[in-house]
């Protein structure tokens, strides 16, 4: 997702307002205070969990200038909507980004069956896409 | 002098029938319909995934005593896994750990190692996050607890966390909705209803057909009676 070497991970903390925003865009508190992430050079890498119906997918999302640039299925636990790991499905995400609502600007069609898996794939991207704007808010407050 | 109906003539009648089988089927469709629209809401209403603690109902459903012995002693508190669940005191932690494998604690918290996954700690109990098992927790120096033979207070607390997280509500509402809570008896007793209810929508279209049609003659003889005056 960031290319052959992986940098070093860093922490993105969750303050009040960013858990509020958080919290808005999952349907429910984040789990944990901080998430990690991966950035090299404007791209920026989240590994999240979200559970769709009982228990939680694991996936990952690159995001570079507001927009999707990867998305991947890494853990599948869900017994029912495994569809959602497919390529086809996940290339939706790409060159998605936020609306003023925070919620993605084009639409993710959805898989009959899955529906619950389609919905925490969406909040995880949308969740990856705030957090990559407050990281980039941040760099260009630090002047970086 | 009206004379009463004799009992033939009373099973004849629709009436009888719809009556009592209303009032039969209504105690059976109320429990349905309040346990169904419970059920329609179970997460709206924070039942989903809310730990059933009534010791009663545990019994009732058969929810087994967890058998303790060790845990790990970090300074949050006594952690121990009962099944493919572990617990800090009697705080489940999340699920996603899996088997509990062991516990490091450092300056920086305590990381909870299990088969799927690391959680992360701060020194005042607050989760960091949840990582995978290979992952560099990146909490400075940390050291392995070794496992302890668990206390009674924290293996009690914990047994009774970890025999509540077995069950629901929103499974014992869906016992209780469904027919197989009181085994072959629930079955009939669901077979009864349904054909009580066929039964009910029957005697109801019949007597409806003679209610239409005695008011029509009902009526007719009134237009009858107008013409012969």
């Amino acid at each position: 997702m960031l290319g052959a070497a992986a940098p070093a991970p860093a922490f993105l903390w969750f303050d009040a307002r960013r858990r509020a925003v958080a919290g808005e865009i999952l349907g429910h508190p984040p789990r944990g205070a901080r998430v990690r992430y991966w950035r090299a050079g404007a791209r920026t890498a989240f590994v999240l969990d979200e559970v769709a119906h009982t228990h939680p997918i694991t996936a990952g999302f690159a995001v570079e200038r507001g927009r999707l640039v990867a998305a991947r299925v890494l853990t599948y636990r869900e017994s029912r909507g495994w569809e959602v790991q497919r390529p086809q499905f996940l290339a939706q995400f790409l060159d998605r980004g936020l609306d003023a609502g925070r919620a993605l600007d084009g639409p993710i069609d959805g898989i009959t069956g899955a529906t619950l898996s389609v919905g925490a794939l969406t909040r995880m991207a949308r969740l990856a896409l705030y957090l990559a704007a407050e990281l980039d808010a941040e760099a260009a407050r630090d002047g970086r | 002098m009206a004379v009463e109906p004799t009992l033939a003539e009373q099973l004849r009648s629709p009436w009888p029938w719809h009556r009592w089988l209303g009032i039969v089927a209504a105690v059976v469709l109320v429990w349905a319909g309040a346990t169904g629209i419970l059920l329609n809401h179970a997460e709206d209403l924070g039942l989903r995934h809310e730990p059933v603690t009534v010791v009663w109902i545990l019994d009732l459903f058969g929810v087994p005593e967890p058998e303790l012995e060790l845990g790990y002693h970090a300074p949050l508190g006594w952690i121990a896994a009962s099944g493919d669940r572990a617990f800090l005191d009697a705080q489940a932690l999340p699920a996603q750990l899996g088997d509990l494998a062991g516990v490091l604690v450092g300056e920086g918290g305590t990381v909870i190692a299990g088969s799927d996954a690391l959680v992360l700690l701060d020194a005042g109990g607050m989760l960091l996050e949840l990582l995978p098992p290979d992952a560099d927790p990146a909490l400075g120096p940390l050291t392995a607890l070794a496992p302890e033979p668990l206390p009674d207070a924290p293996r009690a607390a914990i047994a009774r966390a970890a025999r509540g997280t077995a069950l629901d509500w929103e499974q014992v509402l869906r016992v209780l909705h469904g027919s197989h809570a009181m085994g072959r008896w629930g079955r009939s007793l669901a077979d009864l209803t349904g054909l009580a209810l066929i039964v009910l929508s029957l005697t109801g279209i019949v007597m409806f057909v003679q209610r239409r049609r005695r008011h029509a003659a009902h009526d007719g003889a009134g237009e009858d009676g107008a013409e012969d005056g």
